[in-house]
């Protein structure tokens, strides 16, 4: 299954269903304060186990850093 | 002085801190915790995927007021998109509202700031927008209920100080919500001119951050901050053109 996330496509096994076994193949940890957006819908963290990812669906995967 | 309030909540220090540019997360921390400020700002970014970043790790969620931007923003969609965004991943409705289109002096679009914190109020965010120092743009942003408003002193990052010092006096003598003036001050006497001349609160980043010592420029800005409140709360002396005698002007010496 190819997904494209943060604008590079990425190559994933069937067996990640879920956006929560997507961050956990990541090594993302739902701590760190991420959002996630798929095909330009944002998921709220507490359905990240509930939503499925699917094939060519762009996902965009954003967190905090330094700014004024 | 009135104490420092936006959106119905207190602060104690009126040195907001931006968290870009420092030479390392102790760095930041540590000038984080000289500078005393209980509001500090981050931007949101694309996670990099090959490791995370340590930045966020220097900044304690439970210590400061976390406040997210929308640097990076373009127009008010993109800027509506990013706040959501923010919202999602902080927990928290604060946002520093900033649309800058234009790369070179980052002066940020009033139309599309507008646009957007009408939006984004409506949405149920607690906005402080960046702008320009309007006066007529500070009263709009108002009346949209933003909480507070965040006019510049000078360009982002151009460390040239308060540039803008008329057009802030009119803001802060018309405005209804908190005045925190934000970018360009660049040595601890613009912090303390701006507390002086009325603003509520500053927002500095660049000039603690590129610091060769940041912790100790953090130091100085807290100093200069409080400094400019104490002279406020001590009933200064008006100016005046004529001298007015320091010594005695009687005893003289025949």
């Amino acid at each position: 299954m190819n997904l494209n996330i943060n604008g590079q496509i990425k190559e994933f096994s069937e067996e990640i269903i879920t956006l929560e076994d997507l961050l956990l193949n990541l090594n993302i940890k739902k701590l760190d304060r991420v959002a996630v957006e798929i095909n330009k819908e944002i998921i709220e963290l507490s359905v990240f186990d509930q939503t499925a990812v699917c094939s060519n669906d762009c996902i965009e995967i954003v967190s905090f850093v330094g700014g004024g | 002085m009135k104490p420092l309030v936006i959106a119905g909540r207190q602060f104690k220090s009126r040195l907001f801190v931006g968290t870009g540019k420092y030479s390392s997360p102790e760095s930041l921390a540590a000038s984080l915790d000289e500078s005393g400020t209980e509001v500090v700002t981050v931007a949101l970014r694309r996670v990099d995927l090959s490791g995370s970043d340590p930045t966020l790790d220097a900044i304690d969620f439970d210590k400061y007021l976390v406040v997210p931007n929308t640097s990076g923003a373009k127009d008010a969609e993109e800027a509506v998109r990013l706040a959501r965004l923010a919202r999602a991943a902080s927990g928290l409705d604060w946002l520093k509202l900033e649309v800058t289109p234009d790369p070179v002096y980052l002066l940020p679009d009033p139309y599309e700031t507008l646009k957007a914190a009408e939006t984004l109020v409506k949405e149920g965010f607690t906005v402080l927008p960046y702008i320009h120092a309007d006066p007529v743009l500070c009263k709009r942003l108002e009346d949209v209920g933003c909480a507070a408003v965040m006019p510049l002193a000078a360009p982002i990052g151009s460390a040239r100080g308060i540039r803008t010092e008329e057009f802030l006096n009119i803001i802060i003598d018309q405005s209804n919500v908190p005045v925190v003036v934000d970018a360009g001050l660049g040595m601890p006497s613009h912090a303390a001119k701006a507390i002086e001349i009325g603003a509520d609160a500053v927002l500095v980043n660049t000039a603690i951050a590129a610091a060769k010592d940041s912790v100790l420029m953090a130091k100085a800005f807290k100093l200069a901050v409080e400094a400019a409140e104490a002279a406020l709360m001590s009933g200064p002396v008006e100016e005046n053109t004529q001298a007015s005698a320091s010594s005695p002007l009687t005893g003289f010496l025949e």
